[in-house]
């Protein structure tokens, strides 16, 4: 796990460092780290750096990895867990803790209003990809911009200890309209549709039954068809504050509807230290072929616990400081402009689930 | 219903008119004077410049191609050093300090003055930010341009060589009369 | 499958009132510095998004809602 972090970092300064350094570049590194009250941890390093090719072309790359950690499963009753990223654990050797590595990279091409890209994400029981296109117009002046894109993907899952492989194919499209209001409000409204067809259930998870004796695995729909409208609304106050408000509803032919309201507050409190503080509240309904215990066998069942009605409520804090003073002058002075973050939330919801999540983060812009 | 129908037909041209781009001065127009107070605090007026090629740009600190363009015009400035040329740079932030911040960082030399209420920059109607124009001896606008890439330096030497070169006087050797001539001038 | 079909059509409407409508709205590039700064960019935290979205849509059953593109300085 160190080994590879080191390598992360390695990587992402050795390239900041290439002598093709052109205007707005940029190299990132994250370090997220999330724990749950079911005892699942997971530590991701991540880098990302953005550079300037020739021919107007700008190509960015990014890297992560999830190292995983699931707890022992105390009864075959209870719902296994997930990890954050989705690592699902085997039900061998339930009483250990199961350790897992999720790596990700995606690669962006764009030039002009044009941008290709790639993702391919790897761990031990799942391979997942998607290719994804986007193209935006400005109209008016640039005070609207409207973007598309479409994103096909194909994933293959071969669960450990079962014999099959199985697959997902995905269609997404997304439309976007960003329009400025006024000097200081801007607005941005979407649609997004995504259709999947495959495998979508968890092959590890069980289903609880009245009938303690039937243990079957979990069964979903290989075909949904989902949707989401989103719409955000930026405000600067004269006070050095901004508000930035989101919401977004979602539906999908599983029945599940769903309302998410995301609230950022900005505050500068000098000329270089960000404060930002965030709620978001999310309320979902049930899939229509959930239950709690199922009575009986039927053609779809679920132990997903993202299949039941619920709420959430997000809180968070992030600190951002601009290493201005300490890169104004000499050798490091084309890293003006570069920060630090520390952000930390904690997550609760109405199925009793609770998380806490810590960031940190290096932004070296040139 | 016809009347309904013609007042929603002029509504809705109406509406899509204000979209369309009003006057701002094309090629071979003649520039708008101004006069402003520069960062050193003299007053900058564009009539002063009358006779010389002026590359009038608009900037914001907070606008990163014209982070990345102002550098340009002072080797500009630097190059045409010894020509009839002079760059006016307008800068239209809301804070001044933030501009004099940026002049300091980067150390520019060419002639900065402030539109603080943007009236120099809303005349000239600019479409992007930056947009420079670039003026002949007479204030005419010769060439506009709208944004800027880094492939864009040597067209504005160019261009500038352009105007220029229409100014320069061709300098010839001065010969020395032959014998003959001189003889022939004394008789 | 209604929701859906209205979800379609309300982000079809938008679009159109979007592209229709933009004659009212006519902020002058050099009137955006407010709205180029970054905490009114809604692209500014991507990266955050990203690490956040792999644990929110594991947790929830719900995804998408982000979008991409516009806003900022406009400049060029």
């Amino acid at each position: 796990m160190n080994r590879k972090v080191i390598q992360i970092t390695a990587a992402a300064l050795l390239f900041s460092l290439s002598p093709l350094i052109l205007a707005d570049e940029k190299v990132s590194m994250r370090a997220n780290y999330f724990s749950d009250n079911t005892g699942t941890v997971v530590k991701s390093p991540a880098a990302e750096f953005v550079k300037d090719l020739f021919g107007g072309f700008e190509f960015g790359l990014r890297y992560s990895l999830d190292r995983v950690l699931i707890p022992p499963i105390n009864s075959i009753q209870v719902r296994p867990t997930d990890g954050t990223t989705g690592a699902s654990r085997p039900a061998g050797n339930a009483d250990k803790t199961y350790a897992k590595n999720r790596s990700e990279i995606i690669a962006t091409l764009s030039k002009d209003s044009y941008s290709a890209s790639y993702y391919y994400s790897n761990e031990l029981d799942y391979v997942g990809r998607m290719a994804t296109i986007a193209t935006n117009a400005d109209f008016n002046r640039k005070n609207t911009n409207i973007a598309g894109s479409y994103s096909f993907g194909w994933d293959n899952i071969k669960p450990t200890g079962i014999d099959t492989a199985l697959t997902k194919i995905a269609h997404n499209i997304n439309a976007t309209l960003t329009q400025a209001i006024g000097p200081k409000t801007i607005g941005r409204f979407g649609v997004d549709f995504a259709y999947l067809s495959g495998f979508q259930s968890n092959p590890y998870r069980i289903v609880r039954m009245q009938n303690v004796n039937i243990i079957p695995i979990e069964n979903h729909p290989l075909q949904r068809l989902r949707g989401a409208f989103f719409a955000k609304l930026n405000h600067y106050f004269e006070s050095k504050t901004a508000l930035n408000f989101e919401y977004r509803f979602y539906a999908d032919d599983w029945a599940i509807l769903s309302n998410t309201m995301n609230m950022y507050y900005y505050q500068y409190m000098k000329e270089n230290v960000l404060i930002r503080y965030r709620y978001r509240y999310y309320t979902q309904s049930a899939s229509n072929f959930y239950q709690d215990i199922y009575t009986g066998q039927q053609a779809f069942m679920t132990g997903d616990y993202k299949m039941e009605a619920f709420s959430a409520h997000l809180f968070g804090l992030k600190v951002e400081y601009k290493l201005k003073k300490l890169l104004d002058d000499g050798f490091f002075s084309f890293l003006a402009g570069s920060t630090i973050d520390a952000k930390y939330e904690r997550y609760f919801s109405s199925n009793d689930f609770t998380a806490d999540i810590f960031q940190f983060g290096l932004v070296l812009n040139y | 219903m016809l009347k309904k129908t013609i007042i929603m037909f002029w509504l809705i041209f109406g509406l899509w008119a204000l979209a369309l781009a009003p006057g701002q001065p094309g090629v071979g127009s003649q520039a708008w004077d101004f006069t402003l107070e520069s960062f050193d605090g003299e007053k900058v007026s564009l009539h002063d410049f009358s006779g010389k090629v002026v590359f009038l740009n608009f900037w914001a600190s907070w606008c990163k191609p014209c982070g990345e363009e102002i550098p340009m015009l002072d080797m500009l400035q630097k190059v045409y050093m010894k020509e009839k040329f002079a760059v006016i740079s307008v800068n239209v932030d809301n804070n001044k300090e933030n501009a004099l911040r940026f002049i300091e960082k980067h150390n520019i030399r060419v002639r900065s003055v402030w539109d603080k209420e943007k009236q120099v920059v809303a005349s000239y109607d600019v479409e992007t930010m930056p947009t420079s124009f670039i003026l002949d001896g007479n204030g005419k606008i010769r060439y506009v341009h709208s944004g800027f890439k880094a492939e864009d330096y040597s067209r504005y030497k160019q261009e500038i060589e352009n105007i220029l070169g229409k100014k320069k006087r061709m300098k010839t050797k001065k010969r020395r009369p032959s014998r003959r001539q001189a003889y022939s001038e004394k008789r | 499958m209604r929701e859906i079909f209205l979800l379609s059509f309300t982000g079809i409407l938008l679009i159109i009132f979007g592209i229709t409508f933009n004659g009212c709205v006519a902020i002058k590039p050099y009137e955006r510095e407010l709205l180029a700064d970054r905490v009114m960019d809604f692209d500014s935290i991507d990266e955050e998004r990203v690490m956040e979205r792999h644990f929110l849509e594991t947790r929830e059953g719900s995804v998408g809602g982000h979008g991409g593109s516009g806003g900022g300085c406009a400049c060029n």
